[in-house]
């Protein structure tokens, strides 16, 4: 069986998400060069948008709250087309130091565990278990990140944190993830954390108003100039 | 901004408009938090994906192309994809197993019920009723459940390119009923 044919066999399952990661990305690399597959694919994509109109009624009302925290992570985000890259992340800073004091930070360690291209490598990783522990344990907070990237950080009472991003797209081998702390006024690396990172484990002193996620050239950076690809505040 | 079309609001988000966003918001956030929380069956994970959906949107709006369907649709269908991540994510993991144990021990609705109560549309349901109970099998576990079509089939116990045809062949007998009549 070609590839193409191979492609266009899973058109169906990929329209109800119904692929692997690895599969999902074979089919839209084969998507983005094809337009044939591409007219094949948008009648099953229709269908499936008409499948989940279906499951939406009049009475969906939105929770209190949710637009705030969706403003908050967009409004910093991407200021303005014009603005320089520095200035979205002074912009981004300005709404972490309103949400607390400023205080001194020092990033003491930093693991990480590969992705792999792989979901069970995570489910097995010893990292992922102590942060699930680490979630349940009290004193506790979790952090959504939110973006181009979803991720989760669950941070302990000791200011051990661990960086969960099973399913962060795996970049080329010359580029990086790269972890960032809010501290007061100041952003400090928490850890570079490779191409394709599934969990990673860091710890930090101070009192921390979020976390950003950028994608630096392969070794990291000192500062960065990215506009950051996830962001989540620690709200209170 | 009611006036405004979905195509001027989003053309405004690549403008950097956080009041498009919000109108956009006002507009489809409901269906998409809705249709998020029907498909991962818990409020905190369908915020979540409410927020990340349109955070998204904000930081990549050129995503959306108005020449292949309207915008609602693409919304609801990067949900569908959030939720889908997150229900197979180790966060939600055992949460999802315990909803099968309970499932499977009789302590909760089973599928079928589960589905109809997330499917609000008559004209959904009618389309799903009339495929084949095998098409209709393999859609609703894949996309109301959020399974792969390798979990389908083994869940059903058949070969997993039986399991791709039959989705496939749903898919095209619901493409008439559903679109021509303008459910999305």
């Amino acid at each position: 069986m070609s590839d193409r044919n191979g492609v266009e066999s899973l058109l169906g399952a990929y329209a109800l998400d119904a692929l692997s990661l690895e599969e999902s990305r074979r089919v839209e690399a084969a998507l983005s060069a094809d337009p044939t597959l591409r007219a094949a694919a948008d009648p099953l994509l229709a269908v499936a948008a008409a499948l989940a109109e279906g499951a939406t009624d009049e009475t969906d009302r939105l929770p209190a709250g949710l637009w705030g925290r969706i403003a908050a992570a967009t409004a910093p985000l991407r200021p303005a087309r014009t603005a320089s890259r520095v200035s979205a992340w002074q912009r981004w800073l300005g709404a972490a130091v309103a949400s607390t004091a400023v205080a001194a930070a020092l990033i003491l360690a930093f693991v990480a565990v590969r992705q792999h291209g792989r979901i069970l490598d995570f489910e097995q990783s010893p990292l992922a278990a102590a942060a699930e522990a680490a979630r349940d344990a009290a004193g506790s907070r979790v952090v959504s990140l939110s973006g181009e990237v979803s991720a989760e950080i669950v941070l302990a009472a000791d200011g051990t944190g661990y960086l969960l991003t099973p399913r962060a797209p795996e970049l080329p081998a010359e580029e990086t993830y790269q972890l960032w702390a809010i501290v007061g006024d100041r952003v400090i690396s928490a850890g570079v954390l490779g191409p394709s990172p599934a969990v990673s484990a860091f710890h930090v002193s101070g009192e921390v108003a979020g976390f950003a996620l950028t994608i630096e050239t392969a070794g990291g950076v000192v500062s960065s100039e990215q506009d950051p690809v996830a962001v989540g505040l620690i709200i209170g | 901004m009611p006036d405004l079309s979905d195509v001027d609001l989003a053309a405004a988000v690549a403008g950097g408009d956080q009041g498009a966003l919000e109108a956009l918001y006002a507009r489809h956030g409901a269906a998409v938090f809705g249709f998020a929380r029907r498909v991962l069956r818990s409020t905190p994970l369908a915020e979540e994906v409410t927020q990340e959906v349109f955070v998204r949107f904000w930081r990549d709006p050129g995503r959306y192309d108005p020449g292949r369907g309207p915008l609602r649709a693409f919304l609801l269908r990067d949900t569908h994809g959030r939720a889908v991540d997150l229900l197979r994510a180790e966060t939600a993991r055992r949460a999802r197993e315990e909803r099968d144990q309970a499932l499977s021990s009789g302590e909760a609705p089973g599928p079928e019920q589960e589905v109809w109560e997330a499917v609000r549309s008559a004209q959904v349901r009618t389309a799903l009723d009339a495929l084949p109970a095998p098409e209709k099998e393999a859609i609703v576990l894949a996309f109301y459940f959020g399974l792969t079509y390798q979990e389908v089939a083994r869940r059903l116990g058949e070969p997993e390119g039986t399991i791709k045809s039959r989705i496939r062949r749903g898919l095209e007998r619901l493409r008439g009923p559903l679109l021509q009549q303008g459910v999305t």
